[in-house]
């Protein structure tokens, strides 16, 4: 168990001030912790007896108040301007909206999605250009896959769309998206479900994935059924050596490229389904 | 200008396997690393190796923005498939736990080599030697 925990979550920490090389191991404070530091310098002393042309080993103990490492980085998150109109506000922060934004404000919490991680910022991007441009689709209804904090579908209800629905199968992010829905005011367009998006069987106009390579080739074939004809699909959260991966998998007969967003190595498919 | 470095940190994960919990909480939540999104990055790239333990080397700039490279699988977690051991030794000195050939020793040596701090492959091949020793898994042959 001891050995386990050692193999899978030690963390070597270079110090940058430091030329010595220094490991910390995470052990959980509990009855065995005794035993688990006793083990660790028996293995020490062992080291030092395989290996003699080690000079010395510092052994040190310090208790890590667990804390809220989601709360560590608020300090650094900011209000931010994702697009032409959308800017980020953390709750927490104050903003002073001008002209045509539309402000989201965002409590992460532990969720994913602040509109910092590219992304999350091409999707908005996109579905800005989506929602203000298309005039033909007049009641939009969106689908968000994987909502996190919220955000996407948050974006989505401030930019116009009459009824969105963001599914997530993490309860804590469910919770969380909620949440933002609430402080945004939008919860009289926006469902909230914490169920896999394969129970979800009603059409939409556009869908905003937001996941991984591997979990959007799990569920092309349903998001991409879920669309109307002439609906749109934004996928995101792609590294650019997948790319590949996705083309073969979503461009097909009846779905044509919109156009791509990139920034760094994340890439972002705009797609639109034939008429 | 180049952007500065405030800290270069290197974690073992789990590929695919990332959360906000010990390790990655303390070590990224100090510097201001927004955890959630080192951790979907991290997922992201790693996913494809799901099993497997795959380090990662971190660096946090001063923007609190970051960028990190995976690295290939520790070697004792390489040793211990190849000695198909579930742990190594608490104490290597007397305790053996396992036996490797110099031909698997050498496989792990060449997989690891752009990783290795090592002049040629005889010594790689001697810091894997040395792993082995250090958890109890004997080279034979």
């Amino acid at each position: 168990m001891y050995q386990e925990e050692l193999e899978s979550q030690d963390a070597g920490d270079f110090g940058v001030a430091s030329a010595k090389e220094v490991i910390k191991a995470y052990l959980p404070v509990d009855i065995r912790l005794e035993h688990r530091i006793d083990s660790l310098k028996t293995y020490l002393g062992s080291l030092i007896y395989l290996f003699p042309e080690i000079e010395e080993l510092d052994f040190v103990t310090e208790t890590v108040v667990d804390q809220n490492w989601g709360e560590e980085w608020k300090k650094y998150f900011k209000p931010l301007r994702v697009s032409k109109n959308i800017v980020i506000k953390p709750t927490w922060e104050r903003y002073a909206p001008a002209g045509r934004d539309i402000v989201i404000e965002i409590d992460p919490g532990m969720a994913f999605g602040t509109g910092q991680h590219p992304s999350t910022r091409m999707c908005l991007e996109a579905l800005e250009d989506i929602i203000l441009k298309d005039r033909t689709i007049k009641n939009w209804r969106v689908l968000d896959v994987g909502t996190g904090t919220g955000i996407l579908g948050i974006a989505c209800a401030k930019l116009g769309a009459d009824r969105v629905v963001c599914v997530d199968i993490d309860k804590k992010a469910a919770e969380i998206a909620r949440e933002n829905v609430a402080v945004n005011h939008v919860e009289d367009r926006i469902q909230i479900i914490n169920r896999d998006v394969n129970t979800i069987r009603e059409p939409f106009d556009l869908i905003v994935a937001n996941l991984t390579v591997q979990i959007l080739l799990r569920i092309h074939t349903h998001l991409m059924s879920l669309i109307e004809n002439a609906g749109y699909l934004v996928i995101s959260g792609i590294i650019d050596q997948h790319k590949s991966d996705i083309e073969s998998h979503f461009l097909t007969d009846i779905f044509t490229l919109h156009h791509i967003i990139t920034e760094k190595e994340w890439v972002c498919y705009v797609l639109q389904k034939k008429r | 200008m180049a952007k500065k470095v405030i800290a270069s940190i290197k974690l073992q994960i789990k590929a695919g396997k990332a959360t906000p919990s010990p390790p990655i909480g303390p070590a990224l939540g100090q510097h201001g690393v927004n955890i959630m999104e080192f951790c979907k990055a991290y997922n992201a790239m790693t996913q494809n190796q799901e099993g497997m333990v795959i380090p990662v080397v971190i660096t946090v700039y001063a923007d609190r923005s970051f960028t990190f490279i995976t690295k290939t699988p520790p070697a004792s977690v390489l040793l211990k498939q190849a000695a198909k051991i579930a742990k190594g030794s608490g104490d290597p000195r007397r305790e053996k736990v396992g036996v490797v050939t110099a031909k698997q020793v050498r496989e792990i040596a060449e997989s690891k080599y752009n990783d290795l701090n090592a002049v040629d492959m005889d010594g790689a091949v001697k810091i894997i030697e040395g792993t082995a020793r250090s958890m109890g898994i004997e080279v034979s042959g």
